[in-house]
C-alpha cells in the first residue's frame, strides 16, 4: 500500500470505520512507515489532548431557571381537571367532606360563641362620587348579617333601621344598593358590626341605638361627596377587649375602664391615633353603651352622633367633644404605651395626639446595631484568612485576598478587559510574594497556579513576552522548590 | 416493583434519556433535572465555542431547554434524545445569527469563536505531579481552543459533535442536515488542522514531551 493511499484511510482507520480487510493492510504499512506511522500517531493525540479539554463552568442559575419553568409546565400537565377526571370518587368525597366543615364550623361559631371577642372597626373614607361599588356591597352584605345574628339570638331583626342601606350624604342622593345574599355563614363566629344605618339629614338621630349586634365596638363611617376621584382611603383597626365584653343596655359610665389591646392596620400612609371627626353629612350609628367608649371615637366612630345625642339629651355638643377629647388622649396614653412595650420599635411621645408612622422613626438603640461579641461573630472572624503576618485578616484585607483578586481579574479577562485584568493578577501575585523579597518561599497553591496561568495568557495577549518568560521562571522555581 | 424502595435520582439513573423524556412528558419535572445534569455542561461547552462567546451561549442554553420542555409532547420514543438536543441548539444558533446578521457579517471560513471567551479555570488540566507539566498542560488547553476557535464554523460543529459530544458520523449528518461524506470530510480536515496547529507549536512529534 501507498503513503498517499495510506493518509486518505488514516481518518477511517482512527475512527475504526475500515473494513477489516483493509484496515489490516493501513496498519501493516504503518509499521514500515515512519512518516505515515508519525502522522497516525499525531491524529491520535490530538483526540486524545480534545479529549481532556475542560468545559467551560456552567452557571447554576441557568439551570434553576429552566428547572422552574420545567416545574410550571409539568405543574399544568397535573392539572387539577386531570385529578378530577382520574379520581371523580375521591373528588367528591372531598369537595363533600369541605363543605362540611365549613358548615359545622360556621354553625358551631353562632351558636356557642355568639359574643367572640372579637370586632373588627372600619373607618372607611369614600371619596369616590359612585358609591355603588363592591365594598359597599360587602358593608351591606356585613349589616345584613349583623340583622341575621340578632335573629339568630331572638332579639329580631333590626328593622327600626334599614341595616341592607348604604346612606350617603344629604348631597348625594345616589340610591342605597341591596344585595341579595345567603352567604350570611361567611361572618359565622364573628361580630363584625358594620352599621351602615343613618339618614341623609345629619340633624335626625340615628334610630339604630341599642339595635346592632352585642359586643359591638365599631362601626362605619361612610361618607360621600361631589368630589370627582377615586381615591379611597382605608383604615382598619382591630379591637381586642381583654376583659369581658360590655352588654348590651349596661351603662358604660358605671362600668371599669376595660383594658384594650390595639392592632392598627392601614393602607394609608399615616395611622392616626387621634380624634377623627365624621365628615359632615355621614351619620353612622353604633351601639349605645359602646358609644360612649373613647376609642371609638377616635376611629371616626359616631362623632356626628353623639353630637346629636348630646343635643337632645340637653348637653352641649361643645363640652361633649371636649370631654371625649381627653378621653381620646388618655387612651391614646394607654394604647401607645402598649405598642412600645410590645413592639419595642422607636420610641413614640406618650401624650403625642397623633403617631405619623411615616415620620422618622428615631435611631436605635446602639445597643442593638453594634458588633456583638457572640461565639457567631467570632466563629465568623475564624473564617478570615490568614495572613502571612500569622494574624488573622481584617474582612478589608480578606477582600483582597489573592483569591478575590484572581476572580475578578478573570471576570475582567472573560469581557475581553486584559489591562485590567493584568494589573489584578499582578497585584494576587504580589500578594502571594512574587517579585517581593523572599518570594521564594511563595507556596505553590492552586490559587498561585490560576494567578500565574491567567497573568501569563494576559501577558500574551498584551504582547508581554519578556514578563511572561520571567513569571513562568519564577513559577517553575517556586514549584519545583516546593 | 423490586420490593425495595429506591431513591427517585437512583431510578432515574438507570432511565435512557428516552425514558427520562417520556417521565417528563407524564409530569414528572425532575426527569428535566436529570436531563440537565446529564447534557447540560457538554451543550453549554459546546454553545460557548460555537457562539464564541458566554453571555450568548448562556442565551442559547436556556432556550435549548425550553424548547426541549416545550416540545416534549412531541419527542417521539423512538428518537435520539441527544441528536434532538442538538439539532434544537444547532437552529437556535442559526436563528440568532441571522437575527444578528445586520450587526456582524461573519465569514463561513472566518474564526467564529475566541478562546478568551473560556476561562482558564476550565482549562485547568487534572493537577499532575510536576507544576511545569500543569503549566505545560495549561498551555497546550489554550493552544487547542485557541485552534478550535479558528477552525471554520462548520469544521468545528462537527468536530465538537463527534469529539465532545460523541455522536456518530451518521447521527452528525442528521443533525446537521448534510451527506455523511461531508461531515466525514469536515472532520478530516479539522483533525488536521488541529494536528498542524499543535505540531507547529511543539506539542506533538518529537518536541513534544
Amino acid at each position: 500500500m501507498k503513503c498517499e493511499e495510506t493518509k486518505d484511510l488514516l481518518f477511517d482507520l482512527l475512527y475504526g470505520e475500515l473494513p477489516s480487510e483493509q484496515e489490516k493492510d493501513v496498519i501493516e504499512h504503518l509499521a514500515e512507515c515512519s512518516e505515515c506511522g508519525k502522522e497516525y500517531h499525531e491524529l491520535k493525540a490530538t483526540r486524545a489532548a480534545i479529549d481532556k479539554l475542560h468545559e467551560p463552568e456552567l452557571p447554576l442559575y441557568l439551570n434553576n431557571r429552566i428547572m422552574a419553568h420545567a416545574g410550571e409546565a409539568a405543574m399544568q400537565k397535573k392539572s387539577m381537571l386531570d385529578f378530577l377526571f382520574r379520581r371523580p370518587v375521591a373528588t367528591a368525597a372531598i369537595s363533600f367532606i369541605a363543605v362540611s366543615v365549613v358548615i359545622i364550623i360556621g354553625v358551631r361559631g353562632m351558636k356557642e360563641n355568639p359574643k367572640k371577642d372579637l370586632s373588627i372597626a372600619y373607618s372607611t373614607e369614600f371619596k369616590s362620587a359612585k358609591p355603588a361599588s363592591p365594598s359597599q356591597d360587602r358593608k351591606v352584605l356585613r349589616a345584613k348579617t349583623n340583622d341575621y345574628l340578632s335573629e339568630f339570638r331572638g332579639e329580631g331583626p333590626t328593622d327600626a333601621q334599614p341595616a341592607d342601606t348604604v346612606v350617603y350624604p344629604a348631597n348625594d342622593s345616589a340610591p342605597a344598593k341591596t344585595i341579595e345574599t345567603d352567604d350570611e355563614s361567611i361572618f359565622a363566629g364573628f361580630d363584625i358590626a358594620m352599621n351602615m344605618s343613618g339618614s341623609t339629614d345629619p340633624n335626625q338621630p340615628s334610630e339604630q341605638d341599642g339595635k346592632s349586634v352585642d359586643g359591638l365596638l365599631g362601626g362605619a363611617n361612610v361618607s360621600g361627596n361631589e368630589a370627582k376621584t377615586d381615591e379611597v382611603s382605608f383604615e382598619m383597626a382591630m379591637v381586642i377587649p381583654e376583659g369581658e365584653k360590655s352588654k348590651k343596655g349596661t351603662d358604660a359610665a358605671k362600668e371599669p375602664e376595660k383594658p384594650v389591646t390595639v392592632a392598627a392596620l392601614s393602607v394609608t400612609p399615616e395611622v392616626k391615633f387621634g380624634p377623627k371627626s365624621a365628615p359632615e353629612g355621614a351619620a353612622v350609628s353604633g351601639d349605645k353603651a359602646d358609644s360612649k367608649d373613647p376609642f371609638k371615637k377616635e376611629w371616626g366612630w359616631n362623632v356626628a352622633k353623639d353630637s346629636e345625642e348630646a343635643a337632645v339629651k340637653g348637653q352641649n355638643p361643645a363640652e361633649k367633644k371636649s370631654r371625649d377629647q381627653n378621653n381620646f388622649e388618655d387612651l391614646n396614653t394607654k394604647t401607645l404605651s402598649k405598642l412600645k412595650s410590645a413592639s419595642k420599635k422607636a420610641a413614640v411621645p406618650a401624650n403625642a395626639d397623633t403617631y405619623d408612622a411615616s415620620a422618622p422613626k428615631p435611631a436605635p438603640a446602639l445597643a442593638d446595631t453594634s458588633v456583638s461579641t457572640a461565639p457567631s461573630s467570632s466563629a465568623k472572624r475564624e473564617k478570615a484568612p490568614v495572613l502571612e503576618t500569622g494574624k488573622p485578616g481584617r474582612i478589608s484585607q480578606w477582600k483582597n485576598s489573592p483569591e478575590k483578586l484572581v476572580k475578578k481579574a478573570q471576570k475582567k479577562e472573560s469581557k475581553g478587559d486584559y489591562v485590567d485584568a493584568l494589573s489584578l493578577y499582578e497585584q494576587a501575585l504580589e500578594l502571594m510574594g512574587y517579585k517581593s523579597p523572599g518570594d521564594m518561599k511563595t507556596s505553590c497553591s492552586k490559587d498561585l497556579m490560576q494567578a500565574v496561568q491567567g497573568a501569563l495568557k494576559c501577558y500574551h495577549r498584551l504582547g508581554k513576552t519578556t514578563q511572561a518568560s520571567e513569571l513562568r521562571a519564577w513559577y517553575a522555581k517556586v514549584c519545583s522548590g516546593n | 416493583m423490586l420490593g425495595k424502595k429506591t431513591s427517585k435520582s437512583e431510578d432515574f439513573f438507570r432511565l435512557t434519556d428516552e425514558e427520562l423524556m417520556a417521565k417528563y412528558k407524564g409530569g414528572d419535572a425532575e426527569a428535566i433535572n436529570e436531563l440537565i445534569n446529564r447534557h447540560g455542561q457538554r451543550l453549554y461547552g459546546f454553545l460557548v465555542r460555537q457562539t464564541g462567546s458566554r453571555d450568548r451561549a448562556e442565551d442559547v442554553y436556556q432556550e435549548v431547554f425550553l424548547r426541549v420542555i416545550k416540545a416534549a409532547p412531541r419527542f417521539k420514543p423512538n428518537s435520539h434524545f441527544t441528536a434532538w438536543l442538538y439539532t434544537i441548539a444547532r437552529n437556535i444558533i442559526i436563528d440568532e445569527a441571522r437575527k444578528n446578521k445586520h450587526r456582524k457579517t461573519e465569514s463561513l471560513d472566518q474564526s467564529f469563536g475566541d478562546a478568551s471567551s473560556i476561562t482558564k479555570l476550565d482549562l485547568i488540566p487534572d493537577k499532575g505531579p510536576n507544576p511545569e507539566e500543569n503549566l505545560r498542560g495549561i498551555e497546550l488547553a489554550n493552544a487547542l481552543e485557541e485552534g478550535i476557535s479558528k477552525l471554520s464554523k462548520e469544521q468545528r460543529e462537527v468536530l465538537l459533535l463527534r469529539e465532545r459530544v460523541g455522536l456518530s458520523f451518521k447521527e452528525i449528518a442528521n443533525v446537521t442536515d448534510t451527506p455523511l461524506n461531508t461531515v466525514k470530510t469536515r472532520m478530516h480536515y479539522a483533525l488536521g488542522h488541529l494536528r498542524k496547529g499543535l505540531s507547529e507549536e511543539g506539542f506533538l512529534g518529537e518536541g513534544a514531551k
